[in-house]
């Protein structure tokens, strides 16, 4: 007798829910998602959840430690800063700062980055190989050094940082998509798709983009975390944003002079920027591995 | 080989003369007068303004005017620091050699530390082993430089004062400079005390190499491990196997040098976050390197000192970029030019 | 071939021995980290407090001293002096066998006699003096004086004695020469400079008669200093002094705690809670003669109307400022004289936190709100105001609530007096530190009109009634005429207000317990003689 096939058809998952799965099947990669999107919620609904104002000073209760410790109070969950400023609503708001400003920077650096690399892939001939030379050599500049050019120049600030990091960005961009676009010019539904008649513009955004999103989420997260990561380096060294706005990296540094006193106030917006990064980092790891997984299947 | 060598010198011009110009163009961003943006000095009075203005060629044409700055700038004549009126040849040839040391050492250390683990997680993938040394890398590689060394700094040079936290020696030794890296220096020197200088030199540059070191190796753990995997499924290593060649033999002989030739290239991106961090980690422990320097003269308007540096610094990157790169050529034997076969 | 190998061998081993070592390492000695670079090896050119603590009293000797304990002027090269009657003359007789450094850049013939001290006072006294334009001109103490207005001239009467004469009586004077600026430099030093037309070196390679002597200087990173083996003052000193230039106070601390240094330079009032807790820190304090302020640049509108100044002053609240910034450490600063002065009155009026007042005057002076000012912030420590970014926020909150908008600007120390010196600011946080006992010493470099030119008069502020009221109680001893004329000064500042009096501060000293004999100078920069460590 044969087998009783219960289902009418038969379940073919597309690839984004190939990945999907694969990536779910890892428990660490889906705590880290887990992670990254309580983060992300709370540092966006800062405003909201915020008990205190961030900027507010308030001078009876200077340099209040956490609530965990005796001398701690539940309307300063995190404690005071030198000036009184609640901790905790610093630290949303200067999560949400450095978040947002780090996402505004990828997608700029991948819209533009993309951009390139694609034209550079699709050239050919002695241009191709001078531009490749020759972006491969910006690649090797220091995000910290283009940050201190731009600053000089324009001064300090959150969007003249955010700029200095997006210049840096974009060369991995333009690295990746190239020669994504490179390998993918020599296969042969390419070939199908000129023979045809279609114009390079259409070769891009219906043949190579859509095959070429799953590499720049994976590139994106990749870019994400250095990006955390840079944003709040800048902040540290004073060459991002400064008061009154707050950001993690320039709340760690001018809790410094403190750090004796009061070290939950240099240890928790480390905390934070590792955690962020941290999170970042597994989902990423978890995407590729999930793409591996797919691709050898 | 010869094409590509000089493919890569021409390389290397066309990309040191971008750096040039791009520093030439900075002089006109930067605020301020023009005059003192190239040469560091506010002129005075009108006969010492004639004497730079002819030095710089400010009045004469953009061409001639560059012409100049590259000529200035090859016979080493950059100028002087705006804040401090020292020549700006003397002050980088200060502070550099303080960077590419504390670099050197942590790449060192790096190396010495990533590629062994790297490679165990890679043979040994997918055990508890693996997991918990990626576990490890990934923390590693997720931490902020700048949280690292101050923590490194509270516990131990504040908690349990095994560590000096700040300079490359301490002051009580005046060593003389010679090369400008402090280990070479003392040996060079001429002391009986040549001993405790050496120890003491090391202890501070424990935290700074460890803080940087600790990043980058996990970065190298991570990469090289992927390739020791990737590697592992290859079918000549199935071949070897089935040869009977020692696990051993395979690993040293076949794996281990085909899983460092693709991480090469990108060895390229890790020198530059190295640098970056190693720049970030000089503010944090005092050390007098070329990160320290500009980031003091970006605080101070030195307009002088920040385009130099970078200059300075930029070029460097770039030529450790290529170097690599020949390096991979040289090494890689599947980017070699096919020679002309004859049989 | 073994045994010319072994002859090669042993010589080479013989020459290691017998050539000499480059450097040793430096035994008994003082670190100091201090909390910037110096502008000058000579304190005639500037009134720092890092330029004095650098070279004062650690490279020169002055014809008197203050006690640091007493504050009573007591002989240093001047082993006596006298007064005549009439206040015009002042006699004094020079100590004999006083050694100059001997360096590697210049080695003294003689010992010092009066030709130093002349060639020393002429140097800023007579605009003809060769040395007078050399390194710029400026000698801001006694610019800010007009002290070579009031010296009618310097005699020498023979090798060991001179006779200084006045134009008028200033019961001050003698004060004067006691402070950190007056020091003696070596005449035979600048006739050598000058015949190698060197002149400027004279303050950067210094020579003095003081209990160190200068080795080198790396800029932002340390002085050196070596003991003078031939002071006159004999105290057993620390063979090597370094000063460890680190400009962040917390990493000040954290190397005092490490050991990284010995002493350090302006603790900041965070640390001082820290210091009090650990057993193997000492901290010294003492109230001080000096004053943190809020100065308005008068020359720049709308600060040149009292009222805009009087509803500022009314804006801010003092005593959270006192808390949050002093810790506590301070008291209320009514007037620019601190209690612990002679002429400071308890009934002085003093301003009081009023934001309404404050508004309403400003709508009086036709101040819109919106209105963008700047406050200068002090990038550094100072004991009158240790934080002084900090209190330029809290200042920005409180201005904000009365409809001022207000920008925090700061540079680089040097930078920062330098622009400051040009006038450039609208309102600066700074203040000062009284060199001597003498109340004339706040009063005037503080707000005369001569103070403007030589920088000490932050305020820019000139008035000729103040001016007449300082002078007149310079003209008498009479203590207590001269506090009635203080008084009277005192009533004239609260009507005008060109800067707000915020604090007047407690003084320290912080070292490891290893250092002993490093007392506080309430009257000047820190002196390491006899200090030695304790291993």
């Amino acid at each position: 007798m044969p087998r009783l096939n219960l289902y009418q058809e038969e379940f073919h998952p597309s690839p984004w829910q190939q990945t999907w799965l694969a990536f779910k099947a890892s428990h660490i990669a889906l705590a880290g998602l887990m992670v990254l999107a309580s983060i992300s919620l709370l540092a966006l609904l800062a405003p909201v959840i915020a008990p205190h104002s961030p900027l507010l000073q308030n001078p009876d209760v200077l340099l209040l430690p956490p609530v965990w410790d005796p001398s701690g109070s539940l309307t300063y969950l995190l404690g005071t800063d030198a000036l009184g400023r609640d901790i905790f609503s610093r630290l949303l708001y200067a999560a949400r700062t450095t978040l947002i400003t780090s996402v505004i920077v990828v997608v700029v650096a991948m819209l533009i980055g993309v951009t390139i690399g694609a034209i550079a892939g699709m050239l050919r001939g002695v241009s191709s190989s001078v531009v490749n030379h020759l972006l491969d050599s910006l690649m090797a500049i220091p995000t910290l050094l283009i940050a201190i050019v731009i600053v000089a120049i324009m001064g300090s600030g959150l969007v003249n940082s955010m700029w200095a990091i997006t210049l840096a960005l974009i060369p991995q961009f333009v690295h990746y998509t190239r020669n994504y676009v490179g390998e993918e010019m020599k296969k042969d539904y390419i070939r199908a798709s000129q023979l045809d008649g279609s114009t390079k513009r259409q070769l891009f955004f219906y043949s190579i983009l859509p095959n070429m999103l799953e590499m720049l989420v994976v590139q994106g997260t990749l870019a994400l975390s250095i990006a955390v990561l840079d944003i709040s380096a800048l902040g540290f060294l004073n060459l991002g944003a400064h008061p009154p706005s707050v950001e993690l990296g320039a709340l760690l540094a001018s809790s410094i002079d403190i750090a004796y006193l009061a070290p939950w106030n240099v240890m928790l917006p480390g905390l934070c920027i590792f955690f962020l990064v941290l999170s970042i980092n597994i989902v990423g790891d978890g995407l590729r591995s999930a793409i591996r997984k797919r691709v050898k299947n | 080989m010869m094409i590509s060598f000089f493919r890569y010198g021409t390389l290397f011009v066309l990309t040191l003369f971008s750096l040039v110009s791009l520093s030439f163009l900075l002089a006109h961003l930067f605020p301020g007068d023009l005059l003192t943006n190239l040469s560091g000095v506010a002129p005075k009075d009108e006969k010492e303004r004639q004497l730079l203005a002819t030095l710089w060629a400010v009045d004469q044409s953009v061409f001639f005017r560059f012409f100049r700055y590259c000529s200035l700038i090859f016979s080493g004549e950059w100028g002087v620091s705006i804040s401090s009126g020292l020549p700006l040849y003397d002050e980088i040839r200060r502070t550099l050699p303080a960077t590419i040391e504390l670099s050197f050492y942590s790449a060192v250390v790096a190396v010495v530390i990533g590629v062994p683990i790297g490679c165990l997680a890679g043979l040994k993938s997918y055990t508890k082993l693996d997991y918990t040394i990626n576990a490890v890398a990934i923390v590693n590689y997720s931490l902020p430089v700048f949280w690292l060394g101050l923590a490194f700094i509270l516990v131990f040079s504040l908690q349990l004062n095994w560590l000096p936290l700040s300079g490359r020696i301490s002051l009580l030794f005046d060593i003389p400079t010679v090369t400008g890296f402090i280990l070479i220096d003392i040996l060079l020197s001429n002391s009986l005390n040549k001993g405790e200088a050496i120890a003491n030199a090391i202890a501070h540059l424990a935290m700074p190499v460890l803080a940087v070191s600790l990043i980058s190796g996990a970065a190298l753990v991570r990469l090289l491990r992927r390739s020791v995997i990737d590697i592992l499924d290859k079918p000549y290593i199935a071949s070897a196997r089935s040869r009977g060649l020692s696990s051993s033999r395979i690993f040293f002989d076949h794996v281990l040098r085909n899983a460092l030739l693709p991480i090469l290239p990108l060895l390229a991106i890790q020198i530059t976050t190295l640098m970056t961090n190693a720049i970030i980690v000089e503010t944090l422990f005092s050390w007098p390197g070329i990160g320290d320097w500009l980031l003091q003269a970006i605080y101070q308007g030195d307009y002088t000192a920040i385009r130099m540096g970078m200059l300075v610094v930029a070029a460097l990157i770039v030529s450790l970029t290529i170097f690599v790169d020949i390096l991979n050529r040289l090494v890689d034997p599947r980017k070699r030019m096919p020679t002309n076969a004859t049989t | 071939m073994k045994n010319v190998t072994f002859g090669i061998v042993l010589t080479l081993l013989l020459l290691g021995c017998t050539e000499q070592s480059d450097w040793v390492k430096a035994q008994s000695a003082i670190i100091y980290c201090s909390e910037s670079d110096p502008v000058t090896f000579n304190p005639q050119l500037d009134t720092g407090a890092t330029t004095s603590d650098a070279t004062a009293h650690q490279i020169y000797s002055r014809l008197l001293d203050f006690d640091p304990e007493t504050g009573q002027i007591v002989p240093a090269l001047a082993s006596s002096w006298s007064i005549s009657n009439d206040g015009l003359v002042y006699i004094f007789q020079l100590r004999k066998d006083v050694n100059f450094h001997m360096t590697r850049y210049f080695t003294p013939s003689r010992t010092f006699n009066a030709d130093d001290v002349i060639f020393s006072f002429n140097r800023w006294r007579d605009p003809a003096h060769p040395y007078h334009r050399v390194s710029g001109g400026q000698y801001p103490y006694f610019d800010s004086l007009g002290l070579a207005d009031n010296i009618e001239d310097i005699k020498r009467i023979n090798g060991y004695r001179i006779e200084i004469h006045l134009k008028q009586r200033d019961s001050s004077f003698i004060a004067h020469l006691a402070t950190d600026f007056s020091v003696i430099l070596s005449a035979e030093y600048g006739d050598h400079l000058l015949s190698q037309n060197k002149p400027e070196k004279i303050d950067r390679f210094p020579i003095g008669t003081g209990p160190f002597k200068f080795v080198s200087y790396q800029r932002g990173q340390a002085i050196r200093y070596r003991a003078h083996a031939g002071y006159w003052g004999q105290t057993q000193t620390a063979d090597t002094l370094i000063f460890d230039i680190t400009q962040k106070s917390s990493l000040r601390m954290a190397k005092l705690i490490t050991g990284e240094c010995d002493a350090i330079a302006f603790p900041s009032q965070s640390e001082l809670s820290v210091i009090r807790e650990r057993a193997d820190l000492t901290l010294t304090q003492q109230p001080a003669l000096n004053i943190g302020f809020w100065a308005f640049n008068t020359q720049k509108p709308p600060f040149d109307n009292p009222d805009v100044r009087r509803a500022l002053a009314y804006a801010i609240d003092k005593n959270t400022l006192l808390e949050t910034v002093y810790l506590g450490n301070a008291t209320r600063a009514k007037t620019l004289v601190p209690s612990a002065s002679w002429a400071f009155h308890e009934s002085s009026h003093d301003t009081a936190y009023n934001p309404v007042l404050s508004r309403q005057l400003l709508d009086r002076a036709k101040i819109p709100r919106g209105f963008t000012m700047t406050i200068w912030a002090m990038p550094v420590e100072r004991s009158y105001n240790p934080n002084a970014r900090k209190m330029a926020e809290l200042l920005q909150q409180y201005l904000a609530d009365v409809g001022i908008n207000a920008q925090i600007i700061t540079y680089d120390w040097n930078t920062f007096r330098e622009k400051l010196g040009k006038g450039e600011h609208q309102s600066v946080l700074i203040g000062w530190s009284a060199d001597n006992g003498d109340p004339d010493n706040f009063y005037r470099p503080l707000l005369s009109c001569d103070a403007i030119p030589s920088g000490t008069n932050r305020a820019m502020w000139c008035n000729e009634e103040y001016d007449r009221l300082i002078y007149s109680a310079l003209q008498t001893d009479d203590v207590e005429a001269r506090q009635a004329i203080y008084e009277d000064v005192n009533e004239l500042l609260y009507e005008n207000l060109p800067l707000i009096p915020i604090a007047h501060a407690l003084r320290y000293q912080v070292y490891r317990n290893e250092l002993k004999g490093l007392r506080i100078n309430p009257y000047g920069g820190v002196r390491f003689a006899g200090v030695i460590k304790a291993q």
